[in-house]
């Protein structure tokens, strides 16, 4: 068993020209406790830490001061000892306090906010292993599950006039991930990589249930997305293939077909060769980046570049 | 769609077909009596500032029918472009500002594009923003937020004419034969403007400057001449307030209304404006009342609203003088706007889903009429 204390100390101000300006000073003090056990087969390690706020400023009314304990435990569990199998578990509440932005923004803050809370609970699965004659392959897994709830966002909200930063909403997000990554060596010097990863994620707005919103995806948040990438290292030039990508999203809250931005999927080839001319090393890189000439956004009427190419050298003296 | 329109065009009966025949003139060139109707209203949405999602409803009062999206449909998937501002009908046209797109379409009826009118201020390679429109006589006049009003010729649908005016003007309005554009300089904060042009709509001369409260914004004529003002203060201590402004010499009266804090105003028929009053309490919740102005009065005549429906989240407010209809845009900035229709009794006529952000305006099409063309 291990245990760790903590105590920081912050002192923030803010000056500004602007005659609206509260000048408002912070002093926020972290406080952690943590414990860690080790054993052979178990670690856990969890942690208490207490945010302490107070707030002063020379105009106006101060942000309330704040008080908040939030807990966090994490549990990694290996049950066999043959194999390297480790089960991960984990639980953490998040809790961000408003900054001099949100609370004292000209016009736009809001010294009513509240912190905004989340809860973090997250269960994986690790594997990682070698097969095949002599160990030529080797191959690690992950799987994560995971469940957040976030409450009280603190966001800019338009009003009638004017910009305001207000609590608002609950988001509810669930999502899976899975990674693979594989390596076999073949030949004397050759080896074939294949990296794999893939999430879901279900995040939806849960604040009201009147809401137009309500259970839609939050904006700019695929369900899906994943890459691939395959590597063929050798002696003459090295080789990769990658794609990502990125299932449908919107662009705002609303989940219609006018928001809607929709998947791709962008293929990349790649070559390069390392060599040395005297005693300075070389790389010479060429890729084909997007060379299906998709056309996509990532956000909502900026395209993006279709085919294009990139031949980079590099010098190491 | 066209086909709606058209519906809605045979609403207005037989009408439209004596106007409209101009080889075979019954009339000996006379101008038929025909009297003004509503055939149709559009529904402008603005859209969320950036994310080029302004787009048009038709919505036919009559029969409450929806045609969403009128403008893509009208013009082969084209998109309205980014923050629509306003619209009017003129005539047999509708002049559409877009303003961060730089952009005034104008369209038939139906919405399709007949013109985009695209205005560069002497010495710059930039668009004009187009803001508000007002008509008078034979012409359309808009606002650019960059500090111009323009006059726009119907005939050759281009802006014949630019004059410089305040910083970042809002809404223009002729009252008494005099062209006034509410300086709001909106975006010098916390030195907002304090004036409004005053200009001569056939010259588009600079004739003088009225001053009024910080922010004006909002402009609206009544039936006997008078141009009434909201200026918006400054969001903060300062409230926003309505006032009158006499043309005859340009003198200003500010009305003290006990409780109101005006945000919206629309011209009604007769004596009516309709006003709306919004504020925001200590957690910036909204509150919004309606209200009915009598302009011979100058004073609240009552609720605009009677049956208790509750109209949340104001965010625009227009009127069909002849149909006697209330429109009460309300938008909360991330998902579709409703339409709230109130009749002339106070009663909620309909209610709907604007298909878009932001409802900023409700522009009813009419024929007939001495000005019809």
């Amino acid at each position: 068993m291990e245990f760790t204390f903590a105590q920081d100390l912050f002192y923030n101000t803010l000056d500004a020209s602007i005659p609206e300006c509260p000048f408002p000073e912070r002093v926020n003090s972290l406080t952690t406790l943590a414990g860690k056990y080790q054993g052979t087969s178990l670690t856990v390690v969890a942690s208490l830490t207490n945010t302490y706020i107070t707030e002063k400023v020379q105009k106006g009314d101060p942000a309330p001061d704040r008080n908040n304990l939030s807990p966090a435990l994490s549990i990694s569990w290996k049950p066999f000892k043959a194999t390297n199998l480790r089960i991960r578990a984990s639980y953490k509440m998040g809790y961000r306090a408003p900054t001099f932005n949100d609370l004292y923004y000209l016009r736009v803050g809001n010294t009513n906010l509240r912190p905004e809370r989340a809860d973090q609970y997250n269960l994986g699965l690790t594997w990682n292993g070698t097969f095949g004659k002599e160990g030529a392959g080797w191959l690690s897994a992950t799987l994560d599950g995971y469940y957040n709830s976030v409450e009280d966002k603190i966001v800019a909200r338009p009003t009638l006039f004017i910009w305001k930063m207000m609590n608002i909403g609950k988001v509810q997000i669930a999502g899976a991930d899975l990674s693979v990554t594989s390596r076999v060596r073949f030949g004397s010097d050759h080896s074939l990589t294949l990296s794999t990863n893939a999430s879901y994620q279900y995040a939806v707005d849960i604040s009201d249930p009147e809401s137009k919103t309500w259970r839609h995806q939050i904006p700019y948040t695929p369900r899906i997305s994943g890459a691939a990438n395959l590597a063929w290292s050798n002696p003459w030039v090295n080789l990769s293939y990658i794609i990502s990508f990125v299932g449908d999203k919107y662009s705002l809250p609303l989940n219609v077909e006018r928001n809607l931005i929709k998947g791709y999927a962008e293929h990349t080839v790649s070559a390069y060769r390392d060599f040395n001319l005297r005693r300075v090393s070389f790389r010479l890189q060429g890729k084909i980046i997007n060379f299906t000439n998709k056309m996509y956004d990532i956000i909502q009427y900026y395209p993006m570049p279709g085919r294009n190419f990139r031949l980079t050298l590099k010098i190491k003296i | 769609m066209k086909r709606t329109l058209l519906r809605l065009a045979i609403m207005a009966g037989a009408l439209l077909i004596m106007s409209s025949s101009s080889c075979l003139d019954p009339n000996n060139g006379k101008e038929p009596e025909i009297p003004l109707t509503t055939i149709g209203t559009y529904v402008l949405n603005s859209g969320n500032f950036g994310s080029n999602d302004a787009n048009l409803i038709a919505y036919n009062p009559y029969t409450k029918e929806l045609n969403y999206n009128i403008f893509e449909r009208s013009n082969e998937g084209r998109k309205l472009g980014d923050t629509a501002q306003d619209i009017i009908a003129f005539g047999s046209k509708i002049y559409i500002a877009v303003y961060n797109s730089g952009v005034i379409f104008v369209t038939d009826l139906d919405g399709k594009v007949i013109k985009e009118i695209k205005t560069k201020a002497k010495g710059s390679s930039a668009n004009l923003s187009p803001r508000f429109f007002t008509t008078w006589e034979d012409c359309v006049y808009v606002t650019f937020y960059e500090g111009y009003a323009g006059k726009i010729d119907t005939t050759s649908l281009t802006v014949s004419a630019l004059a410089k005016v305040g910083d970042n003007p809002e809404q223009i309005k002729i009252a008494s034969e005099k062209l006034y554009v509410a300086n709001s300089g909106g975006m010098n904060y916390p030195n907002y403007g304090k004036t409004l042009s005053v200009l001569n709509p056939v010259t588009m001369d600079v004739m003088g400057e009225v001053k009024v409260a910080d922010n004006p914004v909002y402009l609206e004529s009544d039936s006997r001449g008078n141009l009434y003002v909201i200026s918006m203060g400054n969001y903060n201590d300062v409230p926003s307030c309505l006032q009158i402004v006499n043309p005859n010499n340009d003198s200003v009266q500010k009305l003290e209304l006990e409780g109101i804090t005006p945000t919206f105003i629309a011209k009604g028929p007769g004596n009516a404006l309709y006003l709306v009053s919004s504020s925001y309490d200590a957690n910036w919740n909204l509150i919004a009342e309606y209200y009915i102005f009598d302009t011979s009065k100058k004073e609240i005549y009552g609720k605009l609203i009677k049956d208790g429906t509750r109209v949340e989240n104001p965010f625009s407010l227009s009127a069909d003088t002849l149909l006697t209809l209330i429109y009460i845009g309300t938008s909360d900035y991330t998902t579709n706007g409703q339409m709230y229709v109130i009749d002339a009794f106070g009663n909620m006529y309909h209610a709907f889903d604007t298909g878009g952000l932001n409802p900023i305006t409700a522009c009813p099409v009419t024929t007939g009429g001495p000005k019809d063309k």
